[in-house]
């Protein structure tokens, strides 16, 4: 029995993948192109563009074949990660049809709309309302309505218009008419009706339960039952990502930043409960505050770590919203959470271990939104024996554990220069007697040298060969000088000082 | 060896909090809380010795060429580099406000701030104020000339000729207390296990 009053609403978007790439303006979608996949060895067309259909290419044509008749076609290889991707985003616009969508990948939208029709005013209306939307984002869509998920499904991929409507009631005699393969049944199971002379679902509808679940199985029977509305299939909408947010719109424009700061502490307080609830925090929250003369003034603060705490919150917000300029005053004021994560509860250490570590997540963050958070950071151990690779920088933000050091089994200067600096030879020797560098003149006292180190052998680089020497001036400045030794007339660069 | 303890004669200024002295080496000891400039070819090592010395992160704050051109291998000998957060500043103005905002915060103990010339009365009293506030010691290491600024001590090390791993360190400012040189050394980790602050690094011993 087909259900009271259900409507489902089928969305299908059968040039999903050509349409990704038309929408990042892709040139060559222009002349001949189509998207490929590859199945039992052989690469075969999916999507043809419509240059390529009107050369007679179809869906499924091996490449070569095609290359034959078209020979100026381009071909990529189908992404089906980003075009999930792609496909989850236009979920989210759909949403505004109806609060239940689910996927029905891998191009596909399946929407429950009792009820919602009428909002746009009727079932057709809203179909074109659909279709008309994801034109414009250009993206082409089959649209189509009936009591049933599988009778939708059909509709909008069989059916002979775009946007086609079986009316309550009516759906078992909108799909007598279809193919069989409307059903979603594999591609052997069609073959072998067809050998029977069954071509359409009316010709099968006529036909005894019992006895096609007899020759052909009780999923086909399953299916029929599922699209005529005998078993009910129920549309088990996918919850998006829950938003973070909250609004306050004031009644009368404010331009005080205290009031303003007051009207924040409101919405964090709401954010952050409902964040902390689920034990989550979250690394940026955005801040849109709408002037009534100027508009959206929106800033963002970053956070170290994730943080669901109000009071870190106003403090990171305390710089932008000083740096607003109000004049008329503003009415409207959202604050959105972003970059949602859990938080790890973590054990405080006892004693003087746990304050050691010391939370600087306040000031990491207060740097960090003022300087940028890359500017922020650590050193990392990396391995090996050249001196400028034996560490590398990493953000603290990004850094969660505490890196662990080795003791050096060689002497390294306190500062190494990024790129040596070129020193003028008074004296020459190996090291040089007396150089001078930075305006300075330098006598050697004592050398200690040389470290060879050659490039890394792992690696497909050739970096010259390298001397270092430690030399100790007159003056007590300990310098690391540099050469590459081969070289007839070498030159000394300092590479760094040690303390 | 002459035992001069620089906080012996503390005076009067009653306004500011006080939060008490460290060990740096030896005799020397340091006021917690307040702001100590440091000049000189080995400069970076001071910092190091008193950051050794105090528990927490360390924020080393300076010119991008400056904090990039530091090593953490040479850093290793004396403190655990992992504690070391460095911030790279663009600007004069963003090293100034950087060291002030984490010498105001509360979780950290000891920063160092790298400039090129010495911080002026104004911007050093500014430190100096939220060092005091915070109880956080603030190292200004300076490369080029120094102004007259508000800071607590103002340092000179330089290395001594020689002897690797001992430097002439010469307190040549002091508000509160006595000036003097000291010659110190780098005896090393005497306790490899932990080789923290709880073992003696240096030895000093008054040249003055």
């Amino acid at each position: 029995m087909t259900r009271q009053g259900k409507r489902v609403l089928s969305i299908w978007l059968p040039r999903l993948p050509l349409d990704r790439r038309r929408r990042r303006n892709d040139p060559r979608i222009l002349g001949p192109f189509a998207i490929i996949a590859q199945s039992r060895n052989v690469w075969k067309l999916t999507h043809p563009n419509d240059v390529a259909f009107r050369a007679g290419l179809t869906p499924g044509l091996p490449v070569p074949d095609a290359r034959a008749i078209c020979p100026d076609l381009l071909t990529e290889p189908g992404d089906p990660e980003r075009e999930a991707r792609f496909l989850y985003a236009l979920r989210c616009w759909v949403d505004r049809l109806s609060p239940r969508v689910a996927l029905d990948p891998p191009d596909g939208l399946i929407l429950d709309i009792t009820g919602c029709a009428h909002l746009f005013g009727g079932e057709a209306e809203m179909a074109t309302h659909a279709r008309q939307g994801l034109q414009d984002m250009q993206v082409e869509a089959r649209v189509g309505i009936a009591d049933t998920r599988k009778a939708a499904w059909a509709l909008a991929r069989y059916g002979s218009n775009p946007i086609e409507i079986a009316f309550p009631g009516k759906t078992v005699e909108s799909l007598l008419p279809l193919r069989v393969n409307a059903l979603g049944l594999p591609s052997e199971m069609v073959t072998e009706l067809r050998q029977l002379g069954i071509e359409t679902i009316g010709q099968l509808h006529v036909i005894k339960s019992s006895e096609l679940a007899l020759r052909f199985g009780p999923d086909l029977v399953q299916d029929l039952a599922r699209a005529t509305g005998c078993v009910p299939d129920p549309i088990i909408s996918h919850r998006p990502d829950p938003a973070y947010a909250a609004g306050i719109t004031m009644p009368d424009p404010i331009g005080l930043v205290e009031d303003l700061v007051l009207g924040l502490e409101r919405l964090a307080d709401s954010v952050c409960r409902r964040l902390q609830a689920v034990q989550k925090g979250a690394r940026r929250y955005h801040l849109t505050v709408r002037c009534v003369d100027t508009g959206n003034h929106r800033s963002t603060v970053g956070f170290a770590r994730p943080v669901n705490d109000p009071v870190m919150l106003l403090q990171q917000f305390r710089h932008p919203l000083d740096e607003l300029k109000i004049e008329f005053g503003a009415d409207r004021l959202h604050l959105a959470a972003d970059c949602v994560e859990r938080i790890q509860a973590r054990q405080r250490h006892l004693g003087e271990a746990g304050n050691r570590d010391g939370d600087i997540t306040g000031i990491v963050s207060t740097l960090g939104n003022r300087l940028g958070f890359d500017r922020i950071c650590r050193w990392l151990p990396a391995d090996s024996h050249l001196p400028e690779r034996e560490f590398g920088f990493v953000e603290v933000a990004h850094c969660e554990m505490t890196p662990v050091w080795e003791r050096n089994p060689r002497r390294r200067p306190i500062r190494l220069y990024k790129y040596p600096e070129l020193l003028k030879t008074l004296e020459p020797d190996r090291p040089p007697k007396k150089f001078s560098w930075r305006c300075q003149t330098y006598e050697t006292a004592h050398a200690e040298g040389p470290e060879r180190l050659t490039s890394e052998w792992w690696r497909n680089e050739t970096l010259p060969l390298r001397d270092y020497w430690r030399v100790q001036t007159t003056t007590g400045l300990r310098l690391w000088l540099l050469t590459y030794p081969g070289l007839k007339q070498p030159d000394w660069y300092v590479a760094g000082r040690f303390p | 060896m002459p035992y001069q303890d620089i906080t012996t004669r503390i005076g009067g200024d009653i306004r500011s909090r006080d939060h008490g002295d460290f060990p740096v080496a030896g005799p020397i000891r340091l006021r917690r809380g307040r702001i100590h400039e440091v000049t000189g070819d080995s400069a970076d090592i001071f910092a190091i010795m008193v950051a050794s010395r105090l528990p927490g992160p360390v924020i080393w704050i300076g010119g991008t060429s400056a904090v990039e051109s530091l090593t953490p291998a040479a850093v290793r000998e004396f403190l655990d580099p992992a504690r070391i957060i460095l911030t790279n500043c663009t600007t004069r103005k963003e090293i100034l406000w950087a060291g002030e905002q984490t010498i105001r915060a509360n979780n950290v103990s000891c920063v160092v701030i790298e400039l090129h010339d010495g911080p002026d009365l104004r911007t050093s009293r500014r430190l100096q104020i939220a060092a005091e506030d915070s109880g956080c010691t603030g190292i200004v290491l300076v490369a080029g000339r120094v102004h007259t600024s508000a800071a607590q001590t103002r340092w000179e090390c330089v290395a001594i000729p020689g002897n690797v791993g001992s430097w002439k360190w010469c307190c040549i400012k002091n508000r509160h207390g006595k000036l003097g040189t000291w010659n110190v050394q780098w005896l090393g980790d005497r306790n490899d296990k932990t080789g923290e602050t709880c073992t003696v690094h240096l030895a000093a011993a008054s040249a003055a």
